[in-house]
């Protein structure tokens, strides 16, 4: 690994300094499970590393009267772990718990997978049902920015140097719901998504669906017909889940790469819609569960 | 240039080290001396350097030593107390859960973890606990024996480092 300055700032402002001080020769870091592997390969060597891992304004989550809000050190266990994320966004949890492995979620964070912007991020596509926002400091001061934009292509966002991501707010949903999070794998661990699909019901005064891909498309992506069937339906039958499935699949466009082909994937995202979906409507107990 | 210094517990004694920023945790203990850790991968794959550090299972080549600055590291060294092996080894041992060896501190100090939270885990948390840490020869049937094993010493319900019937 190439020589660095680490940097640990005890306090935001005193990272955005930091920032500011070393501009393009400085990369952030948070739980490194990500960043560390790319400095071992040399795939980044940055001058300086910023590590934000000694700001204890980033630690936790926070529930708020009608938000709650993912502060950017907290790992995926500590979201698996907490009852209010598991009672509200059971679609996150179940994305944290198909991510990497037990040991790797107690230093991932949440934040971190959606900075990285790979597209088989698996927070990414949950985090569009829930229609997050990314809270972002600069020397300029905050701005929030939802996820779809906050993701500009592969590991491509639009943070601006000198900027930190403090954290990610989700409104909290006051009525019934429930969600789930499929992921096509080669083996249950360790493993990153061919296909994911991420759905959620919220059962309110009308009912709604909302439904994100993960690793089919190079910017995150709702299914937005298929969502609007489902939720201009009375009765949601097998017919309208193949129907959605179906406008599901004709929404993405994936690659081919070395963990599946283009087809495949397309094939997965309707398969995997329809299952999200008919979990979703068993019911808010229903585990979900990758494949 | 080694010109930072890091304090850590490591197996219960407070230690100054004197690291470059760039060494990672993974580096530094095994420079230090505690050798049990494995580099395997480097990549956060394999599990063999598993620590406990502030008494989370972790990946100690994902971690930079500076970050573990007034954390608590526990290794497989640290197990042993009065030159007798904690009830996990003489499982593994017992199970004989171990061939070349080079995954099996990770594996023990999963292990460890695991059963510190839960005492009595079914099969599948088992192999959910243990799914980020590789084993290329035992094929894991006897890891998992050994991890209930283990169980069943700490609980009370066997004995630990009693031969099995069958040895």
């Amino acid at each position: 690994m190439r020589d660095f300055v680490l940097e640990r700032p005890r306090s935001i402002s005193q990272a955005l300094e930091i920032l500011k001080n070393h501009g393009e020769k400085a990369i952030l870091k948070s739980g490194g499970t990500d960043v560390i592997v790319w400095l071992h390969k040399s795939l980044k060597e940055p001058d300086y590393l910023v590590d934000l891992t000694a700001i204890d304004q980033l630690r936790g989550i926070v529930m708020n009267d009608d938000n709650v809000e993912i502060r950017a050190l907290v790992t995926l266990n500590q979201v698996i772990e907490d009852n209010a994320m598991n009672r509200y966004f059971p679609a996150l949890v179940q994305a944290c718990k198909a991510h990497s492995d037990p040991l790797i979620r107690n230093r991932a964070t949440v934040v971190g997978n959606i900075c990285a912007a790979v597209p088989s991020g698996d927070m990414i596509a949950p985090l569009m049902c829930y229609d997050a926002k990314v809270e972002i400091v600069g020397s300029r001061g905050i701005r929030k920015v939802p996820v779809s934009d906050f993701i500009t292509g592969p590991k491509k966002t639009s943070l601006r140097q000198e900027e930190i991501v403090t954290g990610i707010r989700i409104a909290i949903p006051f009525v019934e719901t429930s969600g789930c999070y499929l992921k096509a794998i080669r083996r249950e661990a360790l493993d990153i998504a061919q296909a994911a699909v991420c759905c959620t019901l919220h059962k309110g005064d009308s009912r709604e669906f909302r439904i994100a891909f993960c690793a089919v498309s190079p910017r995150p992506l709702r299914a937005v017909e298929a969502e609007k069937l489902l939720n201009s339906s009375s009765v949601i039958d097998d017919s309208i889940i193949e129907n959605a499935a179906r406008l599901a699949a004709d929404a993405v466009n994936p690659i081919t790469d070395v963990r599946a082909s283009r087809e495949y994937r397309i094939d997965m995202i309707g398969e995997l819609t329809k299952r999200a979906i008919s979990i979703c409507l068993r019911g808010p107990a229903e585990e979900g569960g990758p494949r | 240039m080694k010109d930072k210094y890091v304090t850590l517990t490591i197996n219960g004694r407070k230690t100054t080290l004197v690291v470059e920023d760039r060494t990672t945790l993974l580096t530094a203990l095994r420079e230090y001396g505690v050798t049990s850790l494995k580099r395997g991968c480097e990549e956060g794959e394999c599990g063999a350097c598993t620590v406990i550090m502030n008494g989370l299972p972790q990946k100690s080549c994902l971690i930079l030593v500076r970050e573990a600055e007034g954390a608590e590291i526990l290794t497989v060294e640290g197990l042993i107390k009065k030159g007798r092996l904690h009830p996990v080894q003489q499982a593994f041992i017992d199970e004989g859960a171990i061939q070349c060896g080079y995954c099996t501190p990770g594996m023990v100090m999963t292990t460890y973890a695991l059963l510190s939270k839960n005492p009595s885990p079914e099969e599948e948390e088992i192999r959910e606990a243990l799914s980020g840490n590789i084993c290329r020869c035992t094929g894991y049937l006897s890891i998992i024996r050994a991890v209930k094993k283990s169980a069943d010493i700490l609980s009370g319900k066997a004995k630990g480092g009693e031969l099995r019937e069958d040895d």
